[in-house]
């Protein structure tokens, strides 16, 4: 059966006047159906240039399959192919629209019908909310209208864009818990993009790791965690906030260049373990489940 | 301020009605009822002008010259200037770039310079008056909802929407459009007063609507040469200008502030 999400070998850049930028570079990704694969790095490392690109909203070089379809501009009807839940569910609710009218907004796109008491029912929504306004509801409950909205036509992919960083952490909870209920309903992927390592641990199978618009390791997302094989991947998780850390966490890191070096590995200068031929050509993916683009892959 | 926008209000409700019944309910604003010259009276409540023409009938059928010519600009300006500042963020680049080249090049035009070359090649009266005002009303309306557009396209319900594979004229009227109605209003008020004024200034330039239907301007321009033996003439057409000019000005200020989202 072939992946509802192939993209192959995408790279984006962003043009200033004279100057560019490349946001992505050569990233590949393939996600299976009913997988949830979390995109995870810094911001600015290009998780949402990507997402941003498979919905079509974004030009790029390279291939991206969705659902079938190779994917050039947005499509109309795509909203049966792909759903969205963005980062902040405030901004992303058009904020003079009705809530039942924001939830039946794909179908009402794709010409479809939904069972519109049915699926609030599922996201937890009480059927009165349907005639409110966004700023009448709390932010997790917006953010069940999000998921309602994304999920309202069981598309085979719902990218999820950091869906629990805009609120509180007692209901975050709730929000990852309906995320893989819905998903069990209706057996949908998730790309699941994040920085936030916890969440990402109890909701991915598989997780991607991005550094400055590569993916420099991949892999099942319990292997993973106890075995990063990048070093850039053991700092992420090293840097993971908890109450024993918070003293002695590294600093300064968001003053560092986000130009990447103009030869060899990227992560070279914030590298502990650089070595002199890392400098000299960049290491591509290597591997079998667990892959890591590192010339000196941490060993367990 | 909030005072004074409901003065604004009401003062343009009792224009509206006299606009409507003021030239006909008492005398005919066309031919004269009274020697010349008279000051006002019971029969003449404004007196009567160089011809003995009812002034008070006149000056109402001036505000309803100004009235149509300013909402039918007005109208005109939003539609086009609209659609030229959605195309200026949305459209294809063929499309874009030329209109919006032209919408800097007309700003390059004082206004009622273009307005007088636009009548004087073709022709004075209601429609001509209208057509010209109305070019040179667009590009103020499209360059406001260019901006307008171009930051509410980046809003992430906008992307949110296009994300879905929604054809652009859904997104636009579904989405983005209902964001402009509040401050394209607000806007068209104040603009309303400039072009009531532009129409007051053709015709007193005579080049306005054609004698002798009566228009503000051209009173005040028959009025001049009776500025010492019966003044008040002069008086009444230029209150009510200044008076109509300031109202719209407080209206449309009140709904800006209205709108403004840092008084929400």
């Amino acid at each position: 059966m072939s992946p509802v999400l192939e993209a192959k070998n995408v790279s984006v850049d962003y043009h200033q006047g004279k100057r560019s930028f490349r946001a992505l570079n050569g990233v590949s990704l393939a996600i299976e159906k009913g997988e949830t694969v979390a995109l995870v790095g810094e911001s600015g490392c290009g998780k949402t240039t990507l997402a941003r690109a498979i919905l079509g909203l974004q030009s790029f070089e390279g291939e991206i399959m969705l659902d079938g379809f190779r994917v050039d501009g947005p499509r109309p009807g795509q909203a049966k192919s792909v759903g969205v839940v963005w980062q902040d569910p405030f901004a992303s609710l058009d904020p003079r629209w009705r809530i039942g009218d924001l939830i039946q907004e794909p179908a009402t796109v794709t010409r479809e019908q939904i069972d519109l008491a049915d699926l609030m029912k599922k996201c937890g929504l009480s059927e009165q909310f349907a005639g409110r306004y966004p700023h009448q509801m709390s932010g997790g409950q917006r953010q069940r209208v999000a998921i309602a909205r994304a999920l309202s036509l069981e598309p085979p992919l719902v990218i999820c864009d950091e869906p629990t960083s805009a609120l509180d952490l007692s209901v975050q909870a709730q929000i990852l818990n309906l995320l893989k209920d819905m998903q069990g309903d209706v057996g949908c992927s998730y790309l699941y993009i994040s920085h936030d390592l916890g969440t990402v641990r109890y909701i991915s199978d598989r997780i991607a790791v991005m550094y400055l618009g590569r993916i420099v390791e991949e892999g099942p997302t319990e292997d993973v965690f106890s075995r990063p094989m990048h070093p850039y991947t053991e700092l992420l998780i090293k840097s993971a906030l908890t109450a024993e850390n918070i003293g002695s966490l590294p600093e300064s890191e968001e003053s560092e260049s986000r130009i990447p070096p103009m030869e060899g590995c990227a992560f070279r200068p914030r590298c502990p373990y650089a070595q002199t031929d890392c400098g000299q050509s960049f290491p591509t993916l290597f591997g079998d489940a667990q892959r890591a683009a590192c010339f000196h892959p941490l060993v367990h | 301020m909030k005072g004074l926008f409901w003065v604004g209000v009401g003062y343009l409700i009792l224009l509206l009605f006299f606009a409507v019944f003021g030239p006909t309910i008492r005398h005919d604003y066309l031919n004269p009822v009274a020697s010349p010259l008279q000051p006002p009276s019971g029969a003449n409540w404004f007196g009567t002008d160089e011809q003995g023409r009812d002034v008070f009938a006149r000056v109402a059928y001036g505000a309803r010259m100004s009235l149509i010519v300013g909402f039918s600009v007005q109208l005109i300006a939003l539609v086009f200037g609209t659609l030229v500042g959605i195309i200026g963020v949305f459209g294809k680049r063929w499309a874009r770039d030329p209109l919006m080249r032209l919408t800097d090049g007309m700003f390059a035009f004082p206004d009622i310079l273009l307005a007088i070359l636009i009548i004087g090649v073709w022709s004075t009266g209601l429609v001509p008056v209208i057509v010209a005002l109305s070019i040179t009303a667009w590009p103020g309306v499209a360059r406001l909802v260019k901006t307008q557009v171009a930051t509410l396209k980046d809003r992430e319900f906008v992307v949110s929407a296009r994300a879905l594979g929604a054809p652009t004229t859904y997104v636009v009227f579904k989405h983005v459009l209902p964001h402009l109605t509040s401050i394209l209003l607000a806007v068209a008020m104040v603009d309303l007063a400039g072009t009531i004024l532009a129409e007051s200034a053709l015709s007193f330039l005579g080049i306005g609507v054609t004698p002798p239907t009566p228009s503000w301007g051209s009173m005040i321009n028959d009025a001049r040469a009776y500025i010492n033996t019966q003044p008040l003439l002069l008086v009444w057409p230029c209150a009510i200008l200044s008076l109509t000019i300031f109202a719209l000005n407080f209206v449309g200020d009140g709904l800006r502030a209205a709108t403004d989202p840092r008084n929400r």
